[in-house]
């Protein structure tokens, strides 16, 4: 019931607000729904089993039996900690609020709208229940850049929904096929996530399908070459469009990444893991070089998560259970540092009235609290020991460099490359003498200072202490290597 | 079994009451409307209690099949009585004809659906016809509404004549105007066949505005009183489909060799056709009517699949599609009413404009555009399905590539609405008549989306019924 309740929580943090039509009540309205989901996500954690390798917390019940199709949710290792992830950045996108005060009410509840969709896909044990949240998703992070965005709005929303959607169209239609190769096989109508790994696929379609599969997720991710909608969508989103977006939106392709594909077509997938881990360094460096070229702090952020999510895909890739432990972390830990590095610049937005670096300098001196934590969160960012990325980046590099020996040991030049354009860029906006053309008026805000706190705190706690959901991953990565017949 | 007739008795009585309205209050345009909805919720009721009945009066034919469609089409005239109550409020036409013509259309469509045998079916289906073309042309100090009657009228005479000869030879090569004795003297050998079916084809295909012979539809539906299209576009596009499946499935069955590949490429032809040309609309009215275009193709997906899942499911299309345009029609409406205009862009900041009416329009454009779970992904579901199930994947494919295309011009719709934000946009009334129509339209649209099972369930019995040859 519990999983229920947490999209129940998010649906009402939707909808209540929408009612009240009142932009003041809406804002508390989601926050207190928001909240509420993640001690929900928090009571889930508790009942969790951390000894139990399987599905937990699972319900299910027939939806339109002529399908086969079933409400069937269920959380492992892998999706309680993303579950988690998502409520808490419902929550701290709904306190950090709005960048201007326009239809405010419309506006919480399209975030929580996003959350519940992103929430729903990784509970999702049916895939074409998966296949709904994911395209509920796309609605309000459509809604939330064409309304609320910057000055090329209409380009960046046009061409999210233009990438995701196409993805999504080739995810639904290989869906369909290992729906019917189950009716063929089995004579049984089903689209259940566990049913499907008994199939047995001819092996000249099994490449393609798996193409097919994780086609959309790579969009999602995003990967080098399928990237160039995310620093469009990024730079003109709101700053919480751009928190949800980075902090979730593109796990949804990590995690469907590791979910989907990888169980059913293990074989392929190890055939096509020296191309994949290519790719996968590939956006390591492309994210990281092209972040350092950037003048827009934000745009900066969005091409270091093209590089940060490339660690996800490289874990992906190697299939050894310390890579894919640290792919699982990685997401969890970029899934709380750059809504951070994004709140951070949209502050700086907000106060200084622009986020050009070159524009920047010395704004440490006026806006001390917020210097604070950027400075913390570009530490974060940049992998430093006692953040949790540290400890995400590190373990899927000793993974791989299991996998691949020396290939893997291309990463590590660009892992210098992130410390340097972070610092780098802190070193040219945030310190030295201040830029006496600035007019910056006031520091961080309560409600910003509440959603970075929370985010920082999430950041700082894994780092030093893991195993809070790192146990739960391992047991699931463990588990996962040997049900695909190991390395 | 005379009292199978009652509801079409009823609404043609009230139909009378309806004109006779007007003589006696020309002032008072609400007593009309009153008599034509108390008619149509009277034969709503009857026609549910009949559920399960069978039964036969001379060659007026009742069973499940007839008794599902004759709710679909009771259905439909409700939010277009809806609809016109405050559509007509403000114009200088007496409205007693109007309602009148609309209620009697609707008997013909009722009992085309209970037609089993061909002069009983032509007969119905003129009753339709000649009273849908006066309405078309029933704002007769309008240009644009002189001008679609009278194209309505032109292609709807023509049409009617190929259908005529069309059924004549049917009747020369089998001796027979019962749809089933057809069905059994059927040959697909005869090469005379080849001549009726064309006839039936183009005739059919006219009042379906299937490619080629769509060319009418953009022009009367955008010419068309608003309410008036409601009905053109989810009631008569229905009949014919309703019409084409009796014809075609039951008594055309066994020369089916010679009909489905040309229904096929021709429902190719008109997705694809609808869908592209959609794209370059400008006028929201236009727009949707080659959307209608466009799913008349998705339907016939399911007449060429010739499977019980596959007219079932053509089945679901006409309702669910019914509901979205009926819905979608009535928001246009509102806007005339209102004075909003029918551009896309006029539609900018409709949500500050009418809340509801706004979410209602978005929901339409989702579900007309097909995203899950609403009810227009469904009924393409299965007819996609039911495609791939009679070996013609390509249909499936073509029509998936077009639920694609489609979403970019529903969307622009939807951009507007939310999206634009014109500088003078207040809150304008909704009125309330035109508002449960769309919040009717839009519960159904949602339920459907949410839980199809018992519709599909309802339309594969209704197909079992009328078609039983086709049940595995």
């Amino acid at each position: 019931m519990i999983l229920s309740i947490i999209l129940l929580l998010l649906f009402l943090g939707t909808i209540v607000p929408w009612i009240s039509r009142n932009d003041k009540a809406g804002r508390y309205l989601a926050i207190l729904f928001a909240g509420l989901a993640v001690l929900a996500s928090l009571y889930a954690y508790t009942l969790f089993d951390f000894s139990n390798t399987s599905f937990q917390l699972e319900e299910k019940s027939e939806w339109i039996p002529a399908l086969g199709i079933t409400y069937h949710l269920a959380v492992d290792g892998l999706s309680l900690p993303l579950v988690i992830l998502t409520a808490f950045l419902a929550l701290a996108a709904c306190i950090y609020g709005t960048d201007e005060n326009r239809r405010d009410y419309q506006f919480y509840g399209l975030l929580n709208l996003t959350c519940l969709g992103t929430a729903g896909v990784f509970m999702a044990l049916d895939l074409f229940l998966f296949f709904v949240f994911w395209e509920v998703v796309l609605i309000p992070m459509y809604f939330l850049i064409a309304i609320f965005g910057g000055p090329r709005k209409t380009y960046a929303s046009f061409k999210f929904i233009v990438y995701t959607h196409v993805g999504s169209v080739i995810m639904i239609i290989a869906f369909f096929v290992l729906h019917y190769m189950y009716l063929d096989q089995f004579g049984v109508r089903t689209f259940d996530f566990t049913e499907f790994a008994k199939l047995n696929v001819d092996p000249t379609l099994a490449p393609l399908l798996f193409v097919a599969l994780i086609f959309g997720f790579l969009v999602k991710m995003p990967v080098v070459p399928f990237h160039t909608w995310l620093p469009a969508a990024h730079v003109e989103a709101p700053t919480s469009g751009s928190v949800l977006l980075a902090g979730i939106l593109l796990k949804m392709g990590g995690y469907g990444l590791l979910r989907i594909p990888l169980t059913y077509f293990p074989e392929v997938a190890k055939e096509f893991a020296v191309p994949l881990a290519i790719l996968a360094i590939i956006s390591i460096f492309y994210g990281a070089f092209a972040a350092m070229a950037q003048e827009d702090y934000k745009s900066l952020i969005a091409l270091s998560s093209v590089s940060h999510m490339g660690y996800v895909l490289l874990g992906a890739a190697a299939l050894t259970p310390a890579a894919l432990t640290g792919a699982a972390f990685q997401m969890f830990a970029h899934g709380t540092v750059s809504p951070l590095l994004f709140m951070m610049a949209g502050s700086l937005h907000h106060k200084a009235g622009t986020r050009l670096i070159p524009k920047l300098g010395g704004v440490a001196h006026k806006m001390p609290v917020w210097a604070v934590f950027m400075v913390a969160a570009s530490l974060a960012g940049l992998g430093l020991p006692f953040t949790s990325s540290f400890v995400a980046e590190f373990t899927v590099l000793v993974g791989s460099l299991q996998a691949f020996n020396v290939l893997a040991l291309f990463v590590f030049p660009a892992a210098m490359a992130t410390a340097g354009y972070l610092l780098y860029a802190m070193r040219r906006a945030v310190f030295g003498p201040f830029n006496t053309n600035l007019n910056i008026h006031g520091d961080l805000n309560t409600q910003e200072f509440v959603a970075m706190f929370l985010l920082l705190i999430l950041t700082i706690l894994l780092g030093v202490y893991p195993r809070l959901i790192l146990d739960m991953i391992d047991a699931y990565s463990v588990y996962f290597v040997t049900l695909i017949g190991g390395v | 079994m005379i009292e199978l007739l009652y509801p079409e008795a009823i609404v043609a009585l009230f139909a009378f009451f309806a004109v006779f309205a007007t003589v006696f209050s020309k002032e008072d345009k609400g007593l009309s409307a009153y008599f034509s909805l108390a008619g149509i919720i009277l034969a709503l009721i009857y026609v549910w209690t009949l559920q399960g009945v069978e039964g036969t009066f001379f060659t007026f034919t009742f069973d499940y099949y007839a008794w599902l469609m004759k709710l679909i089409f009771l259905m439909v005239t409700l939010f277009v009585i809806l609809i016109s109550m405050n559509y007509m409020e403000n114009r200088e036409e007496s409205v007693g004809e109007y309602y009148g013509l609309i209620l009697i259309a609707t008997v013909g469509m009722m009992v085309v659906v209970s037609a089993r045998e061909l002069i009983t079916l032509y007969v119905a289906f003129e009753t339709a016809s000649l009273s849908s073309y006066a309405l078309v042309s029933y704002f007769r100090r309008d240009k644009f509404s002189n001008e679609a009657g009278f194209k309505y009228l032109f292609f709807g005479a023509f049409s009617s004549g190929l259908i005529l000869y069309g059924l004549s030879l049917v009747y020369g090569l089998t001796g027979s105007t019962e749809l089933s004795a057809i069905g059994a003297a059927i040959s697909a050998e005869n090469p005379l066949i080849f001549l009726a079916l064309g006839m039936l084809i183009a005739g059919f295909g006219y009042k379906i505005s299937s490619v080629p012979f769509h060319m009418w539809t953009p022009d009367v539906y955008q010419g068309a009183p608003t309410s008036v299209t409601v009905f053109l576009s989810a009631g008569s596009k229905a009949m014919g489909l309703a019409i084409f499946i009796q014809v075609f499935v039951i008594g055309l069955y066994n020369a089916s060799i010679d009909w489905r590949i040309v229904l096929a490429v021709i429902a190719a032809i008109t997705m694809t056709l609808g869908n592209t040309v959609a794209l370059w609309q400008q006028n929201i009215k236009r727009m949707l009517a080659y959307s209608s275009i466009a799913h008349a193709g998705y339907a016939m997906i399911g007449i060429v699949a010739l499977s019980d899942l596959g007219v079932a499911s053509a089945l679901f299309h006409i309702f669910t599609h019914a509901l979205m345009k009926a819905g979608a029609f009535g928001v246009l409406a509102f806007a005339a009413f209102k004075g909003l205009g029918e551009t896309v862009d006029d539609f900018g900041g409709l949500w500050k404009k009418a809340p509801v009416l706004a979410l209602a329009m978005t929901v339409f454009m989702f579900s007309l555009a097909g995203f899950p779970p609403l009810g227009g992904f469904w009924s393409k579901y299965w007819l996609f399905t039911s495609a791939v199930g009679s070996g013609f994947w390509m249909l499936a494919l073509i029509g998936v590539i077009n639920s694609v295309i489609s979403v970019f011009y529903y969307a622009r719709v939807i951009r507007a609405i939310y999206v634009l934000e014109p500088p003078k946009a207040v809150r304008v009334g909704q009125p309330i008549a035109i508002s449960v129509a769309v919040v009717v339209c839009l519960i159904g649209v949602l339920l459907i989306g949410i839980y199809p099972q018992p519709f599909i369930d309802a339309f594969l019995r209704a197909t079992s019924v009328v078609a039983p040859q086709l049940v595995p």
